[in-house]
């Protein structure tokens, strides 16, 4: 039997046409596949061609820096980050960039992170330590931190993330390349992914949509998230900004207010962070939900006039959020409609057109996670991460479009960013009724 | 009916118990010295700080004769000074004499129990006077508070002669005698002192602790709800109003526009900023910087005597430390103490003058023990002389290689050429005998007067030969 579906799998490929091919799975063969694999791989070809040029800009950048040697404020905010704290400086300590200052904001904690933080102020692990008794949010503790600095650049990290020796140093060669950079976006890796099979899928995920989609975004120009847990800014630009506004996706709406100012953003996939990502998919999927949501709230709703032609008006940044919006919220949207197109055209060959889709999608991945490894630092570790592909396709095609399409609606009908327990509802209040 | 005594301001008190109760007036013409020949002073408090002086220097002397004497104070007027209350033995608003006579006896009683003891011996003098103070008058030895004293608390007897700056020694003495428990100590309260020299003048302050300054300022963060922005009061501060400098928007209502999450302090003049300040305590009298936790914790105690304490006051532990071998026609040194006691009390009603002698011999313990055996043979030898050279009224002792004897009814030139002639009778004794070392002999002599205090004396001739 399995002999007999075998044939009339492989016999599908030569007995359809092309078009009719194109016509089932037009989804994957127009929308997809350029996206994000002939992008992937133009750009992987052109990073691997231009290699010289590259190390000679990063050389110039590395001069220019030491010449400097700025001193650089490094901010931590969050709340009940104590345990990771005593790692998180040892981290720090062992960097080749030393001249930074570490402000840590405890935004008002309930364990023993003041205990520790206070601990490793008095021990001269931290430089200055700042306790809000009072929740206030991750924006005004990041903001808190950002009143105090000092540095000419400030580097915004998650207490829970851990460095590469040169890590600091490489996201701030950036700002040296001459090319009017205010941001520099860190490359997150997931530390944890042998914990579990959800970590292990996000490790994945991470290297496919940070290290190889940031790659593509900041060559075309269209970058527009540096996350939270690793990222450089100019101080000068972000005090002129006011600092960060309230979330949930504070950290895109930071790149956004700097795109907005004329400033380039830059992924450095060599400053390396690693982060602990979750271990179970009922935490996954609310931290992909809080995520999902605000794309829609800063996407749509709050920078909405990044599509209106004006004085203001940028192509880059009306792209950068055109590209965003299509390929997350309306393809998104669009894919259920082609699979309720794939199942009312393709009825009686479901059980092949089904595991066909599948069996093209694990091709890309496949093709697409080779690309990443052949720029990653550190491919011999991650070339195990190729067990788990297979799974991947339900991973990003079924679960995680759920949760998006889920985050879209409550976001769209029920504004339910706003309600976020991440954020104190004091302050979603006042957002929500500021439309911010 | 009053009768004038010394001065015109120091006067007798007649009473039914022929005891020297004196009333001091002018306490410039009062002369301590003379403290001895009187059984009870009453202080007029009508110059109140020369008769808190005057108060201070009998209780304050060295001498047993003068600090022991019962002291009251006469006053109409009620006397809250702590100090006061603890040093005399009362306060009384007349003259009446036989409120006080009861009083008088039993602290005359009590000190004939107090036996003489070597001053020189390694005990703790002070507590000794503390001891025999509260057991002359049966005293709960109450501490006061004093903010002229280091540590705020002072026990007047004790700190009359060890000084108000002298914490170390008083908090020894005390720990000393409770630990000896010669006192029952009852809690009254805790101080808290200064690590390197126990003051308690500290000034506690907050410190910036990178940079040590205690010039700071503090101000209250702002959090504001609309735009996240957060920051000190003052980028607030527009007038009377507050605006926020991210958004411009005003904040009228605290919970509901803004809150105020935490404190931040300023070190003025600087760019720092920071939350948690050290506390320090700094020591006035020292300077020294002392962390609140390593400050020396000290309870102050009523202190109440014991019967181990009485002990302790009668005949100190310790004091008899110097051997005291009895020869023929000597008596033991405290025996000696006690009649040199008498003495003085027969020369106060008598009008004839005592002396006493002191020949020491210059023997240092490697001599001693070079000697051996012969050394003792030759103090014997040394006291059989002055045995039978001297008047079978003369009252002999030794202690070491002191030879103390007293010439009663004998005057002072009389005195000096006997004890010359013994001395070199002794000197010419020790050239023939040990030919091999040097010995020297020293010899003093002293008046003895109605104002002597027996122990002064006894000290005066050892600390005359020392010098020598």
């Amino acid at each position: 039997m399995f002999v007999d579906y075998w044939e009339y799998f492989v016999n599908y490929w030569f007995e359809k046409s092309y078009l009719e091919i194109i016509r089932t799975f037009w989804y994957f063969f127009i929308l997809e596949l350029p996206r994000f694999l002939l992008f992937d791989f133009i750009i992987v070809i052109s990073v691997i061609l231009n290699r010289q040029n590259l190390k000679t800009r990063y050389q110039k950048a590395r001069k220019l820096l030491w010449a400097e040697m700025p001193l650089i404020s490094v901010i931590v905010p969050g709340k009940n980050e104590g345990k990771h704290l005593y790692k998180l400086v040892n981290s720090l300590k062992e960097q080749t960039y030393f001249n930074y200052e570490l402000i840590v904001v405890d935004d008002g904690s309930d364990d023993e992170t003041p205990l520790i933080g206070r601990d490793l102020e008095k021990n001269g692990y931290i430089d200055k330590f700042v306790r809000n008794d009072v929740r206030g949010g991750k924006a005004s503790a990041a903001n808190l931190a950002l009143r105090y600095t000092k540095g000419k650049y400030i580097v915004h990290l998650d207490a829970d993330t851990s460095f590469d020796r040169d890590s600091i140093e490489n996201i701030l060669l950036p700002f040296f390349f001459g090319e009017n950079i205010g941001a520099v976006g860190g490359n997150i890796k997931v530390r944890n992914a042998e914990d579990s099979f959800c970590s292990t899928l996000q490790a994945i995920e991470y290297l496919n949509t940070i290290s190889m989609g940031r790659i593509v975004s900041t060559e075309l120009g269209i970058y527009r998230i540096i996350s939270g847990a690793f990222g450089a800014f100019r101080t000068d630009v972000i005090k002129r900004l006011g600092g960060w506004d309230i979330g949930p996706g504070l950290d895109g709406d930071i790149t956004v207010k700097f795109r907005k100012l004329g400033y380039k953003i830059h992924f450095e996939p060599k400053a390396v962070g690693l982060t602990n990502a979750p271990t179970n998919f009922p935490t996954l999927s609310k931290q992909r939900l809080r995520w999902s949501k605000s794309l829609i709230r800063f996407r749509i709703r709050k920078h909405s006039d990044i599509y209106i032609p004006g004085k203001n008006f940028n192509l880059l940044n009306f792209i950068s959020f055109v590209e965003n919006v299509t390929y997350d919220v309306i393809l998104n949207f669009l894919w259920w409609f082609y699979i309720l197109d794939i199942v009312i055209n393709n009825m009686r060959m479901l059980a092949i057109v089904i595991p066909l889709k599948v069996f093209m999608y694990m091709i890309m991945d496949f093709v697409q996670f080779t690309l990443i490894l052949m720029i990653s630092e550190r491919w011999k570790k991650e070339l195990k991460l190729y067990l788990y592909l297979p799974a991947m396709v339900f991973y990003n095609s079924y679960y995680m479009r759920f949760i998006r399409t889920m985050a879209y609606f409550k976001e769209i009908f029920w504004f339910s960013s706003y309600k976020d327990p991440w954020n104190p509802a004091k302050t979603s209040i006042k957002a929500f009724r500021n439309k911010l | 009916m009053d009768q004038v005594q010394d001065s015109v301001t120091i006067k007798r008190i007649e009473n039914d118990y022929d005891k020297e109760i004196v009333l001091v007036s002018d306490y410039d013409n009062f002369d301590i010295k003379k403290v001895p020949l009187y059984d009870a002073l009453i202080l007029d408090f009508t110059e109140r700080d020369k008769c808190l002086k005057a108060i201070r220097d009998v209780r304050g002397s060295g001498i047993e004769s003068i600090y022991l004497i019962p002291l009251f104070v006469l006053s109409i007027a009620e006397i809250k000074n702590q100090e006061i209350i603890e040093l005399a033995d009362g306060v009384i608003n007349n003259i009446q004499t036989d409120s006080i006579n009861t009083f008088v006896e039993n602290v005359k009683s009590k000190r004939r129990q107090l036996k003489p003891f070597n001053m020189n011996a390694e005990i703790n003098k002070n507590l000794v006077k503390m001891l025999r103070y509260s057991y002359s008058r049966d005293k709960l030895m109450k501490p006061v508070k004093d903010r002229h004293h280091i540590i705020g608390y002072k026990y007047p007897i004790l700190s009359l002669s060890l000084g108000d700056d002298n914490a170390r020694m008083q908090i020894q003495t005390v720990h000393e005698a409770v630990e000896k428990e010669y006192f029952k100590a009852e809690y009254v309260d805790r101080l808290h002192l200064c690590g390197n020299c126990s003051s308690g003048f500290l000034n506690y302050k907050e410190l910036d602790p990178e940079t040590n300054s205690s010039h700071l300022e503090t101000e209250n963060l702002i959090h504001h709800f609309t735009c996240a922005y957060i920051g000190p009061e003052s980028d607030f501060v527009r007038g009377d109003q507050y605006i926020c400098p991210k958004c411009n928007k005003t904040l009228r209502h605290i919970g509901v526009d803004y809150d105020k999450p935490s404190v931040m302090y300023h070190v003025v003049g600087s760019d720092r900023y920071f939350q948690e300040p050290v506390m320090k305590a700094e020591c006035m009298s020292c300077g020294h910087q002392n962390e609140v936790e390593g400050l020396q914790q000290y309870d102050v105690y009523n202190l109440a005597l014991t019967e181990e304490g009485v002990e302790e006051a009668i005949q100190p532990k310790g004091s008899q430390s110097v051997q005291d071998v009895v020869y023929s026609g000597f008596i033991t040194y405290s025996t000696f103490g006690t009649f040199l006691r008498y003495e003085i009390e027969r020369v106060k009603t008598s009008s004839r003058n005592s002396s006493i002698g002191l020949i020491r011999l210059n023997v240092t313990s490697k001599i001693e023990s070079e000697l051996g055996t012969r050394y003792g043979k030759i103090i014997e030898e040394i006291s059989s002389f002055i045995s039978n050279n001297t008047d079978s009224s003369c009252i002999l002792s030794r202690s070491m290689h002191s030879f103390f004897i007293l010439f009663p009814d004998t005057p002072l030139e009389k005195c000096q050429m006997k004890i010359e002639k013994i001395k070199s009778a002794i000197t010419e004794l020790l050239k023939n005998n040990v030919k091999d070392q040097n010995i020297n002999v020293h010899s003093t002599v002293r008046e003895i007067t109605p104002t002597s205090e027996y122990q002064t004396v006894l000290n005066d001739l050892r600390a005359s030969i020392l010098n020598d």
